[in-house]
């Protein structure tokens, strides 16, 4: 019998999902819009996943899932995950099995930015943007709405431009009104969308890159990565090859369905629902009152039975459950 | 009589002084709550926004005294005036102004000591002139800080001692040692979360506050490896502690609350000298610390730690 591992990465724009067999090969993988909607992507996502596996004939024996990205404790509750991990460890992870001499990871998604750094095959150092989404994939989406562009055409867009507009992109605020400006003084839109792809890697490397030597070989990967003209900008400003691997936007997935394989009992199946995808899931947004801190709890619907409460300070939160359960 | 001690900012920075002195005068001592979300809403209502953080929180803890003190009579609130020491050295300028920003925001009946040695003001003739406002006399208010002085040291000893003792038993797994202002890495709403969190990942969590040069003066010059002309008197103490655990860690978390003048300086200096220990600079603001990504830089920070170590004993 064969085993099999799931990976979920739930972030704030894309949600990713991978199976993989104990050789990690990717056996079926889905990546969709998360739309704000973190349980609904993940069911779809889910969904997607054994419908791919039942086609080809997978019997699916799932022994790990793992869930990871910024959705990681709400969906990792939801799925019954036997590991949840954050995303910098994931995508690390999820790297190195698929280039074994990777020395640096960039990666630049939806909301955040990170820099990994490895020697010897171990993370050994990274940087991550702070609150501002500056230079990230919310910026590029919003400014090629800007320029009334698909987001995926904004790539071979840039790449047609000579002489880039000069953008500061070290605020999205003030990136829009340079960008207003130098489109009424009449740059053409191919060097403005150059100009943006530009700013986003000369951000990234000024913000994250600051003190840290990038060494090769050097891979690229997060949804931006989609985006050619972000791959030749960070070329032309680093002087090396960047390299984006096919499964780019998967690879936090991967790495989770690895950590989680890891982590797996070998003779001890894992208890999912394959039914989980037709349950109704609710969440209800609540303040503790308990004491002073009124902290802002999550409680977890299954069916209308509460089975979790996410984000309490204290064990307050947590009693709740245990009084409720008694109830029922 | 009654006393109102906020407990914030440099409460810890003196954890046992004050309140074994005023206890030695049998004046009872009314704290302030454990800082929570309604005392730093208050703290930042009462503040100027460009005060940092702790600063915002030390005033949201005099307005918990002031509440309090409908019900339990606090005569007055006990806020000390810290300026300077022997040499040149000083502290931040939060320390100064504390009394006068409070005395000018509250309506209350406040207390202070002044320690400003440029002013001729050391620590007993300011402890005696606070014995004077409160109506005690010459001899019972030198008792009294003596007592308390010694209290301090042993308390100090103590404190060293256990954390040594911690060192020597830390087990395996990755030893990190937190660089902080005491009032930031102690506070019920800042730092412990972050601490505890480390702990439940199986850290073994160590303060550079706690370090030899507060039980011996021969060590008091240690951060001069760092750095030759640092004036601030709890920054040296800090990079004193760095140096005391260096050897000993796995890595280093400095953390600060927004926008700290003192750690902007001493933190990227740190970082400088230091660069082959892994480290992470965590800001703290008044976002929650959950929906802000720290926990997210924690937990990869502890991975690389593990990661690191479980490697070094391999080739070892």
């Amino acid at each position: 019998m064969n085993k099999y591992y799931m990976g979920i990465d739930i972030g704030s724009i894309s949600t990713k999902g991978v199976i993989i067999d104990d050789e990690e090969n990717i056996v079926a993988s889905e990546y969709l819009w998360t739309e704000a909607d973190p349980i609904t992507a993940t069911k779809r996502v889910v969904e997607s996943l054994l419908k791919k596996c039942s086609n080809n004939n997978i019997n699916l024996e799932l022994y790990g899932l793992g869930t990871t990205g910024s959705a990681r404790y709400l969906i990792g509750k939801i799925l019954g995950a036997n590991v949840i991990k954050n995303e910098i460890t994931a995508h690390g992870i999820g790297t190195l099995s698929r280039h074994k001499d990777a020395r640096t990871i960039l990666e630049i998604g939806g909301q955040d930015s990170k820099l990994i750094i490895i020697k010897d095959g171990i993370i050994i150092d990274y940087a991550m943007n702070t609150l501002c989404a500056a230079g990230t994939g919310a910026f590029l989406s919003s400014q090629a709405k800007r320029l009334g562009i698909d987001i995926k055409d904004l790539g071979d867009i840039a790449l047609k431009s000579k002489t880039p507009s000069k953008i500061a992109a070290r605020c999205t605020v003030f990136a829009e009104s340079d960008l207003v400006h130098k489109a009424q003084i009449g740059h053409s839109k191919e060097d403005i969308v150059a100009g943006i792809c530009n700013a986003v890697a000369q951000n990234f490397l000024n913000n994250l890159g600051k003190g840290k030597k990038l060494e090769d070989k050097i891979i690229f990967q997060g949804g931006v990565s989609k985006n050619i003209g972000v791959v030749r900008a960070f070329e032309n400003i680093l002087n090396k090859k960047v390299y984006v691997d096919m499964e780019s936007h998967l690879m936090g997935a991967l790495g989770i369905a690895i950590i989680s394989k890891k982590q797996a009992t070998n003779s001890y199946r894992l208890n999912f629902d394959f039914n989980v995808t037709k349950y109704n899931f609710k969440t209800i947004g609540r303040e503790c009152n308990k004491c002073s801190n009124n902290c802002e709890l999550v409680d977890i619907y299954k069916n209308g039975e509460i089975i979790d409460t996410l984000g309490g300070r204290c064990q307050n939160s947590k009693n709740i459950i245990n009084q409720k359960k008694i109830e029922a | 009589m009654k006393v109102g001690i906020p407990k914030a900012m440099v409460d810890y920075e003196y954890p046992v002084l004050f309140e074994k002195f005023f206890e030695n005068l049998g004046i009872e001592i009314i704290y302030s709550d454990n800082t929570n979300s309604q005392i730093l809403e208050d703290g930042i209502n009462y503040s100027v926004d460009e005060a940092c953080l702790a600063s915002k929180i030390y005033l949201g803890h005099v307005y918990n005294l002031i509440k309090k003190s409908k019900e339990e009579k606090i005569d007055y609130i006990f806020i000390p005036r810290i300026c300077s020491f022997k040499g040149n050295e000083t502290v931040c300028v939060k320390f100064y102004a504390m009394y006068d920003i409070c005395k000018n925001v509250f309506d209350f009946n406040f207390i202070t000591l002044n320690i400003d040695l440029k002013k001729k003001q050391n620590e007993l003739k300011s402890f005696l002139n606070l014995g004077k406002k409160l109506n005690i006399g010459y001899i019972k208010t030198l008792r009294a800080y003596r007592k308390a002085k010694i209290y301090e040291k042993q308390y100090n000893r103590k404190i060293v001692d256990s954390e040594k003792n911690r060192l020597k038993e830390s087990k395996n797994t990755p030893n990190i040692l937190i660089v902080s202002h005491p009032y930031v890495v102690y506070d019920e709403h800042l730092g412990k979360p972050i601490t505890k969190f480390l702990e439940n990942l199986g850290a073994n969590v160590f303060y550079s506050n706690i370090n030899d040069s507060i039980i011996d003066k021969g060590y008091q010059n240690n951060y001069k490896k760092f750095s030759n002309t640092l004036y601030w008197k709890f920054s040296k103490n800090l990079l004193n502690g760095i140096n005391d655990y260096i050897d000993n860690m796995d890595g280093i978390i400095y953390l600060s609350a927004f926008p700290c003048g003192l750690d902007c300086l001493v933190t990227e200096l740190t970082i400088r000298k230091l660069n082959d220990l892994p480290c992470i600079n965590i800001l703290l603001d008044e976002q929650d610390a959950q929906g802000a990504g720290i926990y997210t830089r924690l937990e990869s920070f502890y991975d690389i730690l593990e990661e690191r170590k479980s490697r070094k004993k391999v080739l070892s």
